[in-house]
């Protein structure tokens, strides 16, 4: 799979953030728990992990990210606090979780034997800007017709910096050739301030 | 707010008002008014479109103070959708302006001449009622468009659109926004038909020359509003999730937790969420020059709302709710947010209940009548309700009513009221409050409210079977309570979660009116709603078997999780029970 790498003057356009809402794919270390992927891959600290009041993997909102593992293949979904009754049943750990019991994921033994691997990460609401930006810089798959869509949109455009496919300095136009059959690439986005770019 | 106002529109010689003091109903506001009344004065056994009925409209116990997010007007009544007692809610100015003109409830009420139609003009001069047939088969905008120079400065307008005057059971009664919109309304359970039963298209509120209601001890008032304002501010949900998203931000979430009801109820998934969510409307309404953080009545902080405008920027409706966008959206498989957009503008137009109108056609998709996805059919279904033909009549009779016509058992509803965007077998929890709340199926009716502060009806193990009945139970009992304050359900975040401004919403009570409740006072006001609400349909003729959900609930497996509703009938029944 080839790499795209583009730089984006800041701010970060929303489009970018756009796949998320559906998923997108990251390699990750696997076999391990959650709470450990989001502090070791994703960086995390305490209090951005507390930000995330609502998680679901595989569809089933979870309580305890220390016993929940997370498989290759697996989905993985991060949504900030939520409103009505439902958000607040939904919210892990929370004092109506029992209204929901029959979805919810049950705790595992993590037997901690890691090895790379490829997840689905979904953000919601405030975790688009969050997560969004980190997981972008490591790299997310995506598929050429999205990216392209991705890459023309306007506000993308207009902020585009430069864009390189396997460390080769490309125009966008180009993109459809040199890519060829591909059908998957790696994005890879970082940001430059203003004041970087004068 | 010491006085009622009764409107018989039976009176002799054409209808009549009088002024009288609340009375026995001294003390009491929003829902805690209606149902009283309602179950008071109502023969339980009354037709809901027949002379014996009222409409009650009542401010809640903070309005028109200066108290934060006080601006909620209940509505109650014998509801011609479940056949009980009914009580919907809406924000917009209407409770802030009746509630400073010191009317604490406008009971509407009499046998109507079924011919004349009425406008009525409330104001600090008095009240005037004068026939008004000019207004006949209008909507809700054309009646903007014609008062709107009378009401938008100081006041605010109720009306009834054409579903209402052709008393369909789906109808509404619209509230005017501040920007003097009818885009707030009291959706549930056909509260516009019995408002159209009684021949009323209109009142127009007028609060100039009054001025906001004096708390009793100013001091401590202020205080206390000061302090719940800041919990609202500070907590995720109310200074920040509501304020940037709206309530659609649940969207990609329930569709997540395979909760989303999708193709009126057959998966709990949406393959196009992310179309039509709270985070890309958001992006959609600021790009094209819309707003997406907006108050619908003035003194709101949490500005939950906003401005769905066109491509070119021209306004086409207020910011549809999550609710709004699940029933014309993923539960009909419709995932153009234009389409929604053009879907609640008309709901709103002809005074139609969205959650009800959604569940009509996903129902109508089922039986074949248009294909799932198929929005420009599902607008003109809408145009045909407002219109009145004869389709539209079955449809606007309610989800329930169209699937007896169309021969089909998937009907999501409880008590003949469609069921709103949470699939219970996947949140069995709030399947207990739908299967047993008074209202019929209804989100709002089990609200999340500080019920583990307020410790009503004991101690509950979360984690045991038997905590699902006690939890609904809990949830009802607070949310009574809280409906009959006048303040925003989505309060109930903030108070859920700090106890601090729970305690602040109690003290801005207390300020307001002299008292000294506590805690478990206000849970008893809860109960002794719901007491009075389930009396009033027990009288009706309702039975533990109505207290159900459908039957395929229970026997349909919900993908992706592939759970049923499995809540033994013995715990349902006790969930009122204290």
């Amino acid at each position: 799979m080839q790499t795209l790498h583009i730089v984006i003057q800041e701010p970060l356009p929303t489009a970018l953030l756009r796949p998320f809402q559906k998923g997108a794919q990251v390699e990750v270390e696997v076999g391990g728990d959650l709470l450990s992927l989001l502090t070791d891959e994703l960086s995390l600290t305490e209090e951005g992990i507390s930000k995330i009041q609502t998680i679901f993997y595989q569809s089933k909102p979870v309580d305890d990210i220390s016993t929940c593992t997370v498989q290759d293949g697996g989905v993985l979904a991060l949504s900030a606090a939520m409103p009505g009754l439902v958000g607040a049943v939904l919210r892990r750990g929370g004092f109506w979780s029992a209204m929901r019991d029959s979805i919810t994921h049950q705790d595992e033994t993590i037997e901690q034997t890691t090895t790379r691997g490829v997840i689905t990460v979904k953000l919601f609401n405030f975790m688009l800007e969050e997560v969004g930006p980190i997981l972008l810089e490591r790299g997310i798959r995506i598929e050429v017709a999205d990216l392209a869509a991705l890459l023309t949109e306007k506000t993308v455009a207009q902020r585009l910096v430069k864009a390189s496919l396997a460390e080769t300095e490309v125009r966008i136009g180009q993109l459809g050739g040199l890519l060829g059959g591909e059908q998957t690439v790696l994005l890879q986005v970082s940001t430059l301030q203003e004041s970087e770019t004068e | 707010m010491d006085k009622i106002l009764r409107i018989d529109v039976g009176a002799e010689g054409g209808p009549a008002f009088s002024v009288e003091p609340c009375g026995d109903y001294a003390g009491l506001a929003g829902r805690a008014m209606t149902s009283t009344v309602v179950h008071n004065e109502v023969p339980a056994d009354c037709h809901p479109l027949g002379p014996e009925n009222k409409v009650v409209i009542a401010p809640g116990m903070l309005s028109g103070t200066a108290a934060v997010t006080s601006g909620r007007l209940s509505v109650g009544c014998k509801s011609p959708l479940t056949g009980g007692i009914k009580e919907a809610n809406a924000g917009g100015q209407g409770a802030q302006i009746q509630a400073r003109l010191g009317y604490a409830a406008i009971i509407i009420e009499g046998e109507w001449n079924g011919e004349d139609l009425y406008k009525v003009v409330i104001n600090a001069d008095g009240v005037s009622i004068e026939a008004a047939n000019d207004l006949k088969m209008k909507t809700n905008y054309q009646l903007m468009e014609q008062f709107q120079d009378q009401y938008e400065k100081n006041g605010a307008m109720l009306s009834i659109g054409t579903a209402g005057e052709m008393r369909l059971s789906n109808s509404t009664i619209a509230v005017t926004d501040r920007e003097a919109r009818p885009t707030r309304h009291a959706g549930r359970g056909g509260v516009g038909a019995v408002m159209g039963s009684k021949g009323v298209k209109v009142i127009l509120l007028d609060a100039s020359g009054s001025k906001l209601r004096e708390p009793q001890d100013k001091a401590a008032f202020n205080d206390a509003n000061k302090r719940f304002n800041q919990g609202l501010k500070e907590h995720a949900v109310t200074g920040q999730g509501l304020p940037t998203y709206g309530t659609n931000v649940l969207t990609n979430v329930l569709s997540e937790a395979g909760g989303y009801p999708t193709y009126n109820f057959k998966q709990g998934s949406y393959p196009d969420a992310d179309k039509i969510s709270g985070e890309t409307q958001a992006e959609l309404e600021i790009a094209r020059g819309g707003v997406a953080t907006h108050g619908c009545h003035r003194g709101c902080s949490i500005m939950c709302s906003g401005t769905f405008v066109d491509k070119d920027g021209n306004y086409v409706t207020k910011q549809p709710e999550y609710e709004t966008v699940w029933a014309h959206g993923g539960n009909c498989g419709i995932c153009d947010l234009d389409a929604i957009a053009k879907l609640d503008y008309l709901d709103d137009d002809f005074g139609l209940d969205t959650i009800e109108m959604g569940v009509t056609i996903g129902v109508a998709m089922e039986a074949g009548l248009l294909k799932f996805g198929d929005a420009d059919g599902a607008i003109n279904l809408v145009k045909e309700v407002g219109q009145g033909t004869p389709l539209g009549r079955i449809l606007g009779s309610g989800a329930a009513t169209t699937a007896r016509a169309y021969g089909i058992e998937r009907a999501p509803v409880v008590k003949g009221q469609g069921m709103p965007a949470y699939d219970p077998r996947a949140v069995k929890g709030i399947g207990v409050t739908y299967a047993t709340s008074p209202m019929g199926a209804d989100h709002t009716a089990g609200y999340a409210v500080a019920t583990n502060i307020l410790k009503v009806g004991g101690d509950v193990d979360p984690l045991s079977s038997e905590g699902q009945a006690e939890l609904s139970q809990n949830l009802q009992i607070a949310t009574a309570a809280v409906d009959s304050t006048g303040m925003c359900l989505f309060i109930a975040f903030a108070v859920l979660d700090q106890p601090e401004t729970f305690q602040a919403l109690i003290d801005l009570i207390n300020a307001c009116y002299g008292l000294s409740l506590t805690a478990d006072d206000v849970a008893a006001l809860g109960k002794s709603v719901l007491e009075k609400e389930r009396d009033f349909n027990a009288r009706a003729g309702f039975t533990a078997e109505d207290d159900r959900l459908p039957r395929y609930f229970s026997r349909e497996k919900l993908p992706p999780h592939n759970v049923t509703f499995d809540v033994p009938d013995e715990e349902l029944d006790k969930v009122f029970t204290w």
